[in-house]
């Protein structure tokens, strides 16, 4: 965790959530919502779906730093305010139902299996 | 704000006097709340708040760390929330422009689950011209509050109790919502929540990623009377915190402290009344849980007076 925000701090913000670098998320289910999905505040079907509440709408936005106190100084450059998307936020709770899979409209969430 | 200020906040709830943390004045000083907003922290819009303190982010121990840093909730019952509203209320009396305000639940707007209502009653700032604006031209109390949404909301007179007792008996008969106050920054609070699982934010972290600090559980423990228990489980189907163990054989409830949040959700259902809500540390042998803030505030206080 400390490497990337090491890392954001520095202006790198490629690859938004940087989850690969944690290790409860190396043994969790691999979810991805594709490009497609260009609605999701209209939509909501994956959100109310979900039992365990995997997924978030986010903004498109990205953390460059964060300050001494509590939260944390967000990004204002190189964004589009009101862009929101739907991110797999805790991966480590789905309980790989399949419900999202099927709902979705658009047919763009994939989810793959932990490797053993 | 001092820590004696704190430990001297008192209010009458159940016919008594309490000293509670957010019975002070100094909880809902909006003007200083909103001045160590813009000397500590850049907010983004709710969205971008609620992002940041996601353990699918950065992992928990980041959470922890903004948890540590004053963002928690703590759990309060239907009278301790009447009252506070009413000091909320009259703290900010003379400022005309603190308003009172319910909005939809934001955690329910990131997670899904029902917006159509307003649920979360929140402390906001009508924001003045020569307020500090951020880029986008917009002023302190939007940024926190403003989610660039239609959303439904109105206006509530929080000093009439009569009012916010029918309001937040609604809350929890209808919808077996929790009344959580939350702060940003400790000790400012900023809403009084009326909060579910599995979409709030701090009751996830505090229930899936094990940060009890993110959600305090109340002065308060639920208590059942055997006599007038009849069995019929509406408690034990409201309590969100699994805390109620009803006896199928026996017709009765009963209650574990190690899990009640003192809530007070299965004492406002109870068609017999049956249950009541008594003080923590008078029934039980579990340590008071405070939030983190006011356990630093105690040791900052500690320290001055060893200093002299």
């Amino acid at each position: 965790m400390r490497e990337s925000i090491e890392r954001i701090r520095q202006g790198d913000t490629s690859g938004y959530p940087d989850l690969d670098i944690l290790e409860e998320y190396k043994r969790a289910p691999l979810i991805t919502v594709g490009e497609e999905c260009t609605q999701p505040q209209e939509c909501r079907k994956c959100l109310e779906i979900c039992a365990p509440k995997v997924f978030l709408l986010a903004p498109d936005a990205k953390v460059v730093s964060h300050t001494k106190y509590p939260l944390i100084r967000m990004g204002w450059e190189n964004r589009q305010h009101d862009a929101m998307r739907i991110i797999a936020a805790e991966p480590t709770v789905c309980t790989l139902c399949m419900a999202c899979v099927r709902e979705c409209p658009l047919h763009c969430i994939t989810i793959k299996t932990p490797p053993e | 704000m001092c820590e004696e200020c704190m430990n001297h906040a008192l209010a009458t709830v159940y016919g008594e006097e309490k000293s509670r943390w957010y019975f002070s004045p100094h909880a809902y000083d909006h003007e200083s709340f909103l001045a160590q907003l813009d000397k500590d922290i850049e907010y983004g819009s709710q969205y971008e708040i609620i992002n940041a303190i996601n353990p699918g982010k950065y992992g928990v121990e980041w959470v922890r760390k903004v948890v540590q840093g004053g963002r928690t909730a703590q759990v309060v019952t239907l009278e301790e929330a009447i009252e506070l509203l009413r000091i909320a209320a009259e703290t900010n009396k003379e400022d005309e422009d603190f308003l009172c305000v319910n909005v939809s639940c934001i955690c329910k707007r990131t997670r899904g689950g029902d917006i159509s209502e307003p649920v979360c009653m929140t402390f906001l700032h009508r924001p003045k011209p020569e307020d500090p604006q951020d880029r986008e031209g917009r002023h302190a109390g939007q940024r926190v509050f403003k989610t660039g949404e239609q959303e439904t909301f109105y206006m509530y007179d929080a000093a009439d109790s009569d009012k916010m007792r029918e309001l937040l008996l609604d809350f929890e008969k209808r919808l077996g919502l929790v009344h959580t106050v939350f702060t940003m920054g400790f000790p400012y609070i900023i809403t009084l929540c009326n909060c579910e699982m599995p979409y709030c934010h701090s009751m996830r972290q505090r229930f899936l990623y094990g940060i009890p600090e993110a959600f305090v559980e109340g002065y308060y423990v639920a208590s059942v009377s055997n006599d007038k228990c009849t069995g019929c489980g509406e408690c034990q189907q409201q309590c969100q915190f699994g805390a109620i163990k009803l006896d199928r054989k026996l017709n009765t409830v009963t209650t574990m402290p190690t899990r009640c949040m003192g809530c007070g959700i299965c004492r406002s259902v109870c068609p017999t009344d049956a249950i009541e809500m008594v003080e923590r540390k008078k029934v039980t042998l579990l340590p008071v849980a405070e939030p983190v803030g006011l356990q630093k505030l105690r040791k900052k206080a500690m320290k001055k007076e060893g200093g002299k």
